[in-house]
């Protein structure tokens, strides 16, 4: 009784109608740049314009109902309230190491080459992982661009720099 | 008999070597995929991916495809052996599997499931033959009305099936159709959106948008969790049925595959709604109800049947009306798209060759994954004891080279991140991806012909309504809507009552 109604104050329905009504009034303000039209002759503003708005009153239900119902049919939310909770220390390591990966990835594929970037992906992503073996690393960084060079570029021929200056 | 015309036009393209070879490719990494728990279909598409874009378009699709429906076998293998389905539609296989495998039923259970699997496969591929080309000439005479209430049906459909609360389904689909109409839009030559970013002129790629999305954001969530592994192997004696266990499979195999192969066709229902109410079917009609649950044989070969069934038929309204059930097909339609394949209507009429080769190519497929699962189901509970830390760098990889192989941009590279953060953060909050993903593929068709039919009937809206065609899939959207509503309303008054006793 007393956690139900704790559970209902959880801050992930606001969170969510926040996120849901801002979107769409970013994308109601986006298309007040493009002409509207009428129905019959529409311009390129009129469906993002119904779009925008739509996304705004959805945001709003959330919140009527994070108002008045008490944590409806809310098992998904609070799973993942729960796991919000459970797991904030540890994922943060994840939600680093795995996005910076794959931007280290993109930076370094043209100016620098395939292996380079791949090694960059693979050591830096396994920072992620729950334990750091450096076997494990050693393996990976060997397996994967092995594996990656014999798919695409032995196999089908990919026109990809494996490393600049040197392949 | 102008069918066995066609199959035999089909089997001319599907019997080649070149093509049996990459249906194999398709089906064997459809089949890993599917084995390993949180990974997906997605991976293995973007994986063969650049190889679609040096061979035939027949070939190509073939290939992918096989990666579609033989993930559907292979999701099984995980939630019987660890309760950890590898595919949605799998969480129902592991409801009785997982309690049979407890039993020390294993193997019965992964060989039931593979002979499921097969029946169900096939009945869907039977209903694509006969059944696809009977609704490309019925939706021929489909204006832009027609059209536009029957993606709004897929679409409320989809948000309704999708997972999470309905209001937010919908608000992913929604927001799947605002990112669908980024770029240039076709009438006006307006940059939509665009942020004056010149690669995104073209719009953002849907394979970016899921790798980031599914691929990514599961990726994110999952690495620095343990997974735990067990040892197990089987001896084909072990996994030989009772007489009992067949009995009570045949009549739920048949009632999952037809089951199934209606939830397939339906746009916006999929391989994993189909199990859910094979699996629901079952216990309704069942006279022991105590024995789900506890490894009950029909609650695990209606599902298995039911969802691969579904995968075949799937490609149904897939590939006659281009409205694809669940993400991994919208991906795949997307993947066409990039071949410069248009499915809709017209698609059998102009590739007769393609559409046949590929109903040819779904039979051999399935024998080839019946084949594949039993005779080495060793191999597969193995590649279930490479633990996550090792795979997670490989897949990320993976979907990286993917995604930049399609237009040889770092850019799309960037895009999966930033879609990888974004989908980790909405799974946050409860936001279930696939809604957006189907929103995303649509909305480009759902705005064409919500503007043609506006413009044609001179801003009239009733024009909707009017056409029967239009009006029936109107009246289904607003009965789903209808029905989510009073069942989220029914639990909100129940949670209430719940909380005042």
């Amino acid at each position: 009784m007393k956690m139900r109604s704790l559970k209902a104050l959880a801050p992930v329905d606001w969170i969510s109608a926040l996120v849901m009504i801002v979107l769409g009034l970013a994308v109601v303000v986006g298309a007040l740049d493009y002409r509207l039209g009428t129905a019959g002759r529409m311009g390129p503003g009129f469906y993002p314009m119904l779009l925008g708005g739509l996304m705004v009153l959805l945001g709003m239900g959330v919140a009527l109902r994070a108002l008045f119902g008490k944590a409806a049919d809310s098992t998904s939310e609070d799973k993942a309230a729960d796991d919000a909770r459970e797991e904030a220390a540890n994922s943060r390591r994840s939600l680093i190491c795995v996005p910076l990966s794959i931007a280290l990835f993109g930076l370094l594929l043209q100016p620098a080459g395939l292996i380079p970037a791949c090694l960059a992906l693979v050591i830096v992503s396994t920072l992620a992982a729950p334990t750091f073996s450096i076997k494990r690393l050693v393996a990976l960084c060997i397996g994967v661009p092995l594996l990656v060079v014999l798919i695409f570029v032995v196999g089908l021929g990919l026109p990809f720099t494996l490393i600049r200056g040197v392949w | 008999m102008e069918l066995f015309a066609n199959l035999a036009q089909g089997a001319s393209v599907a019997l080649t070597w070149s093509a049996l070879m990459y249906c194999f490719l398709g089906v064997f990494l459809g089949m890993v995929v599917g084995v390993l728990p949180g990974v997906g279909p997605l991976p293995a598409i973007a994986m063969l991916l650049p190889i679609t874009f040096y061979i035939p378009q027949t070939e190509a699709i073939i290939m992918l495809a096989g990666i579609y429906y033989g993930g559907q076998y292979g999701g099984s293998t995980a939630s019987i052996l660890l309760n950890l389905p590898g595919t949605p539609a799998a969480a129902v296989t592991a409801l009785e599997g997982y309690p049979m495998a407890q039993q020390g039923r294993a193997g019965i259970a992964l060989f039931l499931t593979a002979i499921a699997s097969f029946v169900g496969g096939i009945f869907g591929v039977v209903l694509v033959g006969g059944f696809a080309p009977l609704l490309a000439s019925f939706a021929l005479e489909f204006g832009a009305a027609e059209y536009f209430s029957l993606l709004l049906l897929a679409l409320i459909g989809a948000a309704a099936i999708g997972g999470g609360t309905f209001l937010r389904s919908l608000f992913m689909v929604v927001l799947g159709l605002f990112l669908g109409i980024v770029g240039q839009d076709v009438n006006s030559g307006q940059f939509r959106y665009t942020l004056g970013i010149p690669y995104m002129a073209d719009g953002l790629n849907i394979v970016s948008v899921a790798m980031g999305l599914f691929g990514v954001s599961e990726v994110m969530a999952t690495a620095h969790r343990h997974r735990s592994t067990q040892k197990e192997s089987f001896g084909l004696r072990s996994m030989l049925p009772s007489r009992d266990d067949i009995r009570r499979s045949l009549p739920s195999t048949g009632r999952g595959s037809a089951l199934g192969a209606g939830c397939g066709v339906l746009p916006g229902a999929g391989a994993a709604m189909a199990s859910f109410l094979a699996y629901a079917l079952e216990r309704r009609l069942t006279k022991t109800p105590e024995r789900f649950g506890k490894g009950a044989v029909e609650g695990l070969t209606a599902p298995e049947s039911a969802n691969n069934a579904a995968a075949q038929a799937a490609f149904i309204p897939s590939l006659t009306l281009g409205v694809p059930g669940d993400a991994v097909m919208a991906v795949m339609l997307g993947a066409l798209m990039i071949h410069g394949i248009d499915p809709g209507p017209g698609l059998i009429a102009d590739h007769p060759d393609l559409f046949w080769g590929l109903v040819v190519s779904f039979l051999i497929g399935n024998m080839m994954l019946l084949v594949l699962n039993i005779p080495l189901i060793g191999l597969w509970t193995r590649l279930l004891q490479i633990p996550y830390s090792v795979l997670y760098p490989a897949i990320l990889t993976l979907i990286c080279i993917g995604v930049y192989s399609i237009n040889s941009a770092t850019f799309d590279i960037f895009v999966v991140m930033i879609f990888g953060l974004i989908g980790y953060g909405l799974l946050r909050l409860g936001f279930p991806p696939a809604p957006l993903i189907l929103g995303f593929i649509l909305s480009p068709m759902l705005e064409e012909n919500f503007r043609r039919a506006l413009l044609l009937s001179r801003g009239d809206w009733s024009v909707f309504m009017t056409s029967p065609i239009s009006g029936a899939f109107l009246a289904l959207s607003f009965g789903i809507l209808a029905l989510a509503v009073a069942m989220a309303f029914r639990t909100a008054v129940k949670a209430r009552r719940a909380d005042r006793t």
